[in-house]
């Protein structure tokens, strides 16, 4: 009689049809994911009369590197874009955690006699904005930001909305009985914050500087209203601006009475274009998002009393 | 203690640090980041370098011969950046510190961004000089609200040159409240519309396209039906491809009326056109809902079953350059290069008869000064040499002699062989038309672009004091009291006009009930009270004006 091996089968544990169902399931949400990005990498390297003859394919019928040679030829201008955007995100999201995150542990102390009222003045200022000019004079005659690397990181240092996110994050894991310890032991505001709340608060930290970097990565219209000197000019604006040059000679070339420029503009990359500069915004991205995704994943509260 | 002293010590920088950004900012007119700004644009140090110092010789003293009082002004144009801006602005300042010792920033930037930047300036109340009207700056709009300067003075006094290349009507439909706050363009300020054809196939198929009638393309249906049956029968490989090309818009190119929106449920006949017929000049009607605009419907209907034009132009994207067209509207052309769409056909121009003008081609683009501006006087004498001296007109379209262009042997400009605009794909500097710079019609171009001796330029000019002249030249519709009505009407013109423009449709009966349908619901939305408006604010203003 041969031995019969059995398997332990823990309570939670799906059996063999299920998990291909749900694997299945799963790979057709990775899929419906990945695929897109994979097709506008695809459509990057298409050329345009191959988009024009049979639309978005994942096997075009050319291959061309036009949009990135158009990218390319921007040359200096392009890695100092990247420059500029690579500072402020870094630069700004590190000081907007920084105010945000203080801002946060003071409104969350309980018992503090200006909570109310600081809670307020943050929360009033999600009702409603002055608008696009107030805001242009408020920061250009002012505060005198135009032009200037400032206005990329000052004006959104403080979200309203990020802050309450924060202290309702520290109100509801970080158990009161901590501080009251902390206290206890004699320790300040100063050393609660970065000793107690700090090292608790990364899951909370990561998920708001992710809001943060993304927000200011996108960012194209900052530097399009507030900046004229082209060694400030970041990323997404420059692109942007390309991709306008290129759709207003197309659709300027019945202007041009030249088969110069009607050429010029038949054979500009467009779409192709378009993709490339998506591509290149899109790669630093992918490289963050790893990096955040692991304080995700991390538990929350180190233990320390129960309760 | 020790912690608090800290605290406030970090509290007190914190401050400090907030509070250094009041300070006063030194301003001139025309900042030095600025004029970095228009130098560095061309990324050559050199320039800049150049640019300051030239800004230094006319700080030092008057530019030879001009007695005049160094000054800086900026100005906002929406043609798209170029990588020498900069260096043309520079060699722009050399001549203008020379004649009038002034320096000029060109803030030159794409549409888009320009619609977004300059009208929130403006709205902030800066100083920014000369400004393009056109692109997201609406000129009516701004001058009401007080971002202009008036210029009538200005005009009588430093832009003689200037006030001599308009008519009086013109110069009248520029005024708002009584005054002028732009200088218009002066290029082809009216309805030039035109039929490009393909020579060789024309002859091929004996078509005599010299004598054929045209005013609009509503006419010659079966002419061009014939066309396309002797083409197929000639060519077999164009078989199945269109005869025309794609040809938008309701007006100007099937109808020439007088408009005051965006769509045309609110139009006006033009005396000498009347192309729909029981309306005089002065009375408002809804084009969409008249006879000539359902025959328009089905005559393309019919022309798109019969394949003169295709049904869907996405799927044809070369007929412009294959040959098989026979032919395609144009606007604004008074003359072509012969090889329009590349060697493998001559194209041929013919101008429609009907040839008229509206407010809207003096309005819609033109140099205003900014309210705020400091030195309103030496902006209009700026503006007086570029519409009046060929040098600059030149200069700000084509760059500097030498390096973007070169004067071959019998005089022509050419870009072949140019240091730095020699590749079509990569020129260093060129603006073409480059209206919003001001008149064209004294710029020095290429032959290959104005033909022989400028013809183009010179029949621009006698279109424009030929063009028949709408009823109501001058009136600008008030929108504020109809913007509903004009929202809501404007959706069902969306979701109607294009597809019968296009002729997408299977039979004339299915046009026929999509325009009732389109009109059902125009009047659902409240045309005839757009329709009432538009009537009244046109019979005030001609009490008014007549």
């Amino acid at each position: 009689m041969k031995d019969k091996t059995y398997r332990k089968k823990e309570l939670n544990q799906l059996s063999m049809k299920w998990n291909i169902v749900f694997s299945m399931i799963l790979c057709v949400v990775a899929l419906a994911m990945v695929l897109p990005l994979a097709l506008v990498v695809i459509i990057s390297f298409s050329s345009e009369s191959s988009i024009a003859h049979i639309g978005y394919s994942f096997f075009p019928e050319e291959l061309s590197l036009e949009g990135y040679r158009y990218l390319i030829k921007m040359g200096d201008q392009l890695f100092r874009s990247y420059g500029i955007t690579i500072f402020y995100t870094v630069a700004g999201t590190a000081l907007s955690m920084a105010v945000m995150s203080m801002f946060a542990y003071v409104i969350s102390v309980r018992g503090f006699w200006l909570n109310r009222p600081l809670t307020w003045f943050l929360f009033f200022t999600m009702l409603f904005s002055g608008g696009l000019v107030p805001s242009y004079i408020v920061n250009v005659k002012y505060l005198h930001l135009g032009d200037s690397i400032w206005i990329f990181l000052l004006p959104g240092l403080v979200s309203a909305y990020n802050v309450i996110i924060l202290r309702t994050f520290i109100r509801t894991t970080i158990p009161e009985a901590l501080f009251d310890a902390a206290r206890i032991d004699g320790a300040g505001h100063f050393t609660i914050f970065f000793r107690i709340v700090m090292p608790l608060f990364k899951a909370g930290l990561a998920t708001v500087a992710l809001f943060n970097v993304v927000g200011r990565w996108n960012d194209w219209f900052t530097g399009m209203l507030y900046v004229e000197n082209p060694n400030l000019i970041p990323l997404q604006t420059l692109l942007t601006k390309l991709q306008n040059s290129v759709e207003y000679l197309k659709k300027n070339s019945a202007v041009l009475n030249t088969p110069d420029g009607l050429q010029l503009a038949r054979s500009a990359p467009s779409i192709s274009l378009r993709m490339a500069c998506t591509v290149a915004v899109i790669l630093p991205m992918l490289f963050a998002y790893p990096f955040f995704q692991r304080f995700f994943v991390n538990g929350l509260t180190v233990g320390s009393i129960k309760e | 203690m020790k912690k608090k002293l800290i605290a406030l010590l970090c509290m007190a920088a914190m401050s400090v640090s907030m509070l250094a950004g009041c300070g006063e900012k030194e301003e001139g007119g025309g900042s030095s980041e600025q004029t970095g700004q228009s130098s560095d644009s061309g990324s050559k140090a050199e320039e800049s370098a150049e640019g300051q110092d030239g800004s230094a010789e006319g700080q030092d003293g008057a530019g030879e011969g001009s007695g005049l009082e160094y000054a800086e002004l900026d100005w906002y144009l929406d043609l798209g950046e170029r990588p020498d801006m900069g260096m043309v602005n520079d060699a722009l300042n050399e001549y203008l510190i020379e004649k009038i010792n002034t320096k000029v920033n060109m803030h030159i930037m794409g549409a888009e961004d320009y619609s977004a930047k300059v009208p929130t300036k403006l709205s902030a109340g800066e100083n920014l000089g000369l400004v393009t009207i056109g692109s997201g700056v609406n000129y009516t709009v701004q001058a009401k609200q007080g971002a202009f300067y008036p210029m009538d003075e200005l005009l009588e006094t430093y832009g003689v040159g200037i006030r001599g290349l308009f008519s009086d009507d013109v110069w009248d439909t520029m005024r708002i409240d009584g005054k002028i706050y732009a200088i218009p363009i002066l290029k082809d300020n009216c309805y030039i519309m035109n039929m490009i054809y393909n020579e060789e196939m024309a002859q091929a198929l004996e078509l005599d396209m010299e004598n054929l009638e045209y005013k609009n393309w509503r006419q010659n249906e079966e002419f061009f039906t014939n066309a396309l049956a002797l083409r197929d029968e000639k060519f077999p490989e164009h078989k199945g491809k269109p005869l025309l090309n794609d040809i938008t818009m309701e007006v100007p190119f099937y109808f020439g009326l007088e408009t005051f929106l965006d769509n045309y449920v609110a139009v006006c006949n033009i005396d000498g056109i009347n192309d729909v017929a029981g309306y005089d000049s002065n009375t408002v009607f809804n084009l969409y809902a008249t006879d000539e605009y359902r025959e328009f419907c089905r005559m393309k209907q019919r022309m798109v079953a019969g394949g003169v034009y295709a049904y869907d132009f996405s799927n044809f994207p070369d007929s412009m350059y294959d040959g098989s067209l026979l032919a395609t509207s144009g606007w604004g052309f008074t003359y072509i290069n012969e090889h329009l769409y590349g060697d493998k056909f001559t194209t041929r121009l013919k101008v429609a008869e009907n040839v008229w003008t509206d407010t809207n081609n003096y309005i819609g683009g033109g140099t205003a000064i900014s309210v705020n501006c400091e030195n309103p006087e030496r902006a209009m004498m700026v503006m007086e040499l570029v519409n009046t001296d060929p040098y600059v007109a030149t200069l700000l379209r084509f760059g500097i002699e030498g390096e973007h262009y070169l004067i071959d042997g019998d005089g022509n400009m050419t870009f072949d062989g140019s240091p730095r605009n020699s590749d079509p794909a990569n020129r260093g500097y060129q603006y073409w038309y480059g209206a919003s710079f001001g008149n064209l019609t004294i710029v020095d171009a290429p032959e290959s672009f104005t033909g022989p001796d400028n013809i183009m330029l010179q029949r621009i000019v006698e279109y424009n004091n030929s063009a028949l002249l709408p009823a109501h030249m001058g009136f600008v519709l008030d929108t504020s009291s109809i913007s509903n009505e004009i929202a809501a009407c404007s959706n069902v013109v969306a979701e109607y006009s294009d597809t019968l423009r296009k002729g997408q449709y299977d039979t004339p009966e299915a046009v026929d009930a999509a325009i009732d349908q389109f009109n059902e619901k125009l009047k659902a939305n409240n045309v005839d009270k757009i329709l009432e408006e538009v009537q009244a604010q046109i019979d005030a203003w001609n009490a008014a004006n007549k």
